[in-house]
């Protein structure tokens, strides 16, 4: 059985895994000690954080900027095996989402810190089933400029 | 998750590359801080980051946002992720960027503009 996907749950430590057995994919979640199964896994989150950062000690005139933005989809077992290609088309559109808010200037000066996968149920939501998104975008400018926002896309 | 959520799980980044015998004291000294504060250690899993070692750890009872983020620091996480963790403290979704990368890409200087 070759395993066709292999990461580690970013919320929890322990290791996702899909295979095909009988023609069938099959994604389990396993103790990364032990390696024994824990449960058995219908779909995945992955999660692609974009990062802007001026820090105060770069920033002239008192204006540092500093920007998070999340991308994730939960990408169910049916479409496990392109997962590669997905988190690289979440990796270009979340420039997009910098782009949207901030202008390109910013975003190309941003930057994808990285990529994570996790199961944890409260983190998929009905909205952001692949090929829909979820988005999540926070930044700090100066001490009353600070914001959060959330929206939905479709690929 | 509304802002007044709890957790139970602790993720320590340690940018140092620590030797196996290293990280099982790191553990546990971490354990016995955040064991004076009366929380207990479930389960820790441990795993090879690109610059040192990604911590997970299980704790009970679960705590809030800043307790979290105070006690991954007492068990020794970066200085610079304790820095942003707290600056996003006020924010409604920062559950979502208390993270752990499974694979980081390379940092690239900040152009400054």
């Amino acid at each position: 059985m070759p395993v066709t996907f292999y990461e580690i749950d970013a919320e929890t430590g322990d290791e996702i895994i899909a295979f095909t057995r009988r023609g069938e994919t099959v994604i389990m979640l396993r103790d990364a000690y032990t390696k024994r199964f824990i449960r058995r896994l219908y779909g995945v989150v992955a999660e692609v954080t974009n990062v802007f950062e001026y820090p105060p000690y770069y920033a002239k005139r008192s204006n540092p900027l500093y920007v998070d933005v999340k991308v994730g989809t939960y990408i169910p077992v049916e479409h496990i095996q392109q997962y590669k290609e997905i988190v690289d088309k979440f990796k270009e559109g979340s420039f997009g989402i910098i782009n949207e808010f901030f202008g390109p200037d910013i975003a190309r000066q941003s930057r994808i810190a990285g990529v994570e996968y996790t199961h944890i149920e409260p983190y998929i939501e009905p909205e952001a089933i692949y090929p829909e998104y979820v988005y999540y975008a926070i930044w700090h400018h100066y001490k009353n400029d600070e914001k959060e926002e959330k929206g939905y896309g479709r690929l | 998750m509304d802002g007044c959520e709890r957790y139970h799980i602790l993720k320590i980044d340690v940018d140092k590359p620590l030797s196996k015998e290293e990280l099982d004291k790191f553990i546990s000294e971490g354990r016995k801080v955040i064991g004076l504060y009366g929380y207990r250690t479930l389960k820790v899993r441990a795993h090879r980051s690109n610059h040192g070692w990604h911590i997970w750890v299980h704790i009970e009872p679960s705590v809030t946002y800043e307790t979290l983020i105070l006690l991954q620091h007492l068990f020794g996480d970066d200085e610079r992720r304790t820095y942003y963790n707290i600056m996003r403290s006020r924010f409604k979704y920062r559950y979502k960027f208390n993270i752990l990368f499974n694979y980081k890409l390379p940092l690239r200087k900040t152009v400054t503009p």
